[in-house]
């Protein structure tokens, strides 16, 4: 118990030297506020601005749930496709392999234009940039099983289905959720940017309004508004990856690790 | 109740396995490479027959194209009447591998159950079973551990119990003592022997190690280099049950230095 509290003080210290630093260096100095405002000014800005920042936060993370939930599901069903065809993979891994180098955050301009200024654009950005770590770490995973295990399950003339149950599928796994949490920051990364390009609403709409109105204040409390975002999003993946290789995993004791 | 010792413990006369003319062909980047070729051979039922051969002349290969892992090129391989695919879809092969192929994420007990579990049976007595047969390679109190935290010597006695948790009546097994330390090999020399004893399946023993053919067979094939063919079939006339005092016998001794004649020849 006062164990685990020693635990919670020893990490929130660097955040709170930080915030003391800050807070004492912009009065020290006297820096402009629309420079380097002080945490507390910040963190008033936040309170007086609370109804501002969930209406814009809750329209950036719908962007950010939806696009990442569709790249999660569609990565993973191509990449068993290809991982079950040649003539599929031989077709699609150039391509792949051109997708993935390409800067993804790159097409949110010709998607705008396709897309329009809705919520569909940012979603398909999210989707795009989510989509390839997914697919490529699957293919991989699904690929990785030993051949010796699948010619085991052929000897007591086990069906594919069955192979890819209790074979393929779990020597998948470790490929699976280091892609699903790159794929999370990923998707913060996408939804940022897509309101960047264009946009009336979210966060990063937001951000890029504060900007231009020298609200600085502002411009801090939507960036620790998509922080928590993609800290809870991120917790959220390592906290499933903790509760399936507990039971999919060697048996070895697991600790909650974020990295 | 004891499962093992439901069939009837004595060799039988009838050929169970009969390979004729059998070869197999690779297509590799140097163009086609024959493995096997002309491969003759008859396996009576309850007998332990062991190949042995130098390194890459096709002995592994032999026994997956017994299972029906890979199809051969030419000849005729019948067990009992039926093909390899069809002798393998009805479960007639427990196979052992070299490493024991164990899959990480189940306990020892959860390994054993595996071929049952596809094979769709009822769980409770199929687990019941398997703790039997834990205890039978001598692993009771191991049940829960998983393979990480296994010797590997214990995986191999893990991935025997799992080959006979369903019976088959033929075990191919692919080198399955090759990565062990001496004194746990003889262990599980003893523990096969003791295991083929007590219910007679029909044995097909992969192995580099010439005395631990002779050690454990009724007959030891051997195979020439590449491509693998039956040089020649040795009867081993050593008396059963095969203690560690047969390990001193002349005879034995005989037999290992003239099997070991033919393969450096």
């Amino acid at each position: 118990m006062t164990r685990q509290l020693g635990e919670q003080i020893r990490n929130a210290l660097p955040f709170v030297l930080l915030l003391v630093i800050w807070e004492a260096a912009s009065r020290l100095t006297g820096v402009a506020a629309y420079i380097l405002p002080p945490p507390s000014q910040v963190a008033e800005r936040f309170v007086d601005s609370g109804d501002l920042l969930l209406t814009n936060g809750w329209y950036t993370l719908s962007s950010i749930l939806v696009g990442y939930a569709a790249a999660v599901v569609s990565g993973f069903l191509l990449a068993i496709l290809i991982a079950y065809s040649r003539w599929l993979q031989r077709l699609l891994e150039p391509l792949i392999v051109v997708l993935q180098v390409l800067p993804k955050v790159a097409l949110a301009p010709l998607f705008l234009i396709w897309f329009g200024h809705g919520l569909a654009p940012k979603i398909i950005i999210v989707g795009t940039i989510a989509f390839f770590p997914i697919l490529v770490n699957v293919i991989v995973g699904l690929k990785s099983a030993e051949a010796d295990m699948i010619e085991l399950m052929e000897s007591v003339a086990a069906s594919k289905a069955q192979i890819f149950w209790k074979i393929r599928l779990p020597t998948t796994l470790p490929f699976f959720f280091p892609a699903l949490k790159m794929a999370a920051l990923l998707s913060v990364v996408g939804a940022m940017v897509a309101e960047f390009v264009a946009s009336d609403r979210g966060l990063g709409y937001l951000m890029i309004r504060a900007n231009i109105n020298l609200e600085t204040d502002l411009l801090f409390a939507a960036l620790a508004v998509i922080t928590l975002i993609g800290l809870a999003l991120y917790g959220s993946v390592v906290w499933l990856e903790y509760m399936v290789l507990s039971r999919f995993g060697d048996g070895g004791s697991r600790q909650l690790v974020p990295l | 109740m004891d499962s093992l010792q439901v069939e009837p413990a004595k060799t039988g006369t009838r050929t169970l396995l009969r390979l004729e003319d059998v070869g197999i062909t690779f297509d590799s980047r140097v163009g086609k490479v024959v493995a096997v070729e002309r491969f003759n051979t008859e396996v009576r039922t309850g007998e332990f027959v062991s190949i042995v051969g130098p390194s890459g002349c096709g002995k592994s290969t032999i026994l997956r194209l017994i299972a029906g892992l890979i199809p051969a090129s030419c000849g005729s391989i019948d067990i009992d009447g039926e093909t390899p695919d069809e002798a393998r879809l009805a479960r007639r092969f427990g196979f052992v591998f070299q490493q024991s192929v164990m899959l990480p994420w189940r306990t020892a007990i959860d390994n054993v159950m595996l071929p049952s579990e596809v094979m769709a049976e009822a769980t409770a007595p199929r687990r019941a079973e398997a703790m039997h047969l834990l205890e039978r390679v001598g692993l009771k109190g191991y049940e829960n551990l998983y393979p990480r935290q296994l010797s590997g010597g214990m995986r191999q006695r893990v991935s025997i119990a799992r080959a006979l948790s369903f019976k088959p009546p033929i075990m191919l097994m692919d080198e399955p003592f090759g990565a062990l330390d001496a004194l746990t090999r003889q262990k599980l020399h003893h523990l096969l022997l003791e295991l083929w004893d007590a219910n007679r399946k029909t044995v097909l023993f992969v192995t580099h190690d010439v005395a631990e053919a002779v050690f454990l067979s009724d007959r030891v094939l051997v195979m020439t280099p590449r491509p693998g063919r039956v040089d020649s079939e040795i009867p081993i006339e050593l008396p059963r049950p095969r203690t560690d005092a047969v390990r001193s016998m002349p005879r034995y001794l005989a037999l290992v230095d003239e099997i070991l004649g033919k393969l450096v020849h």
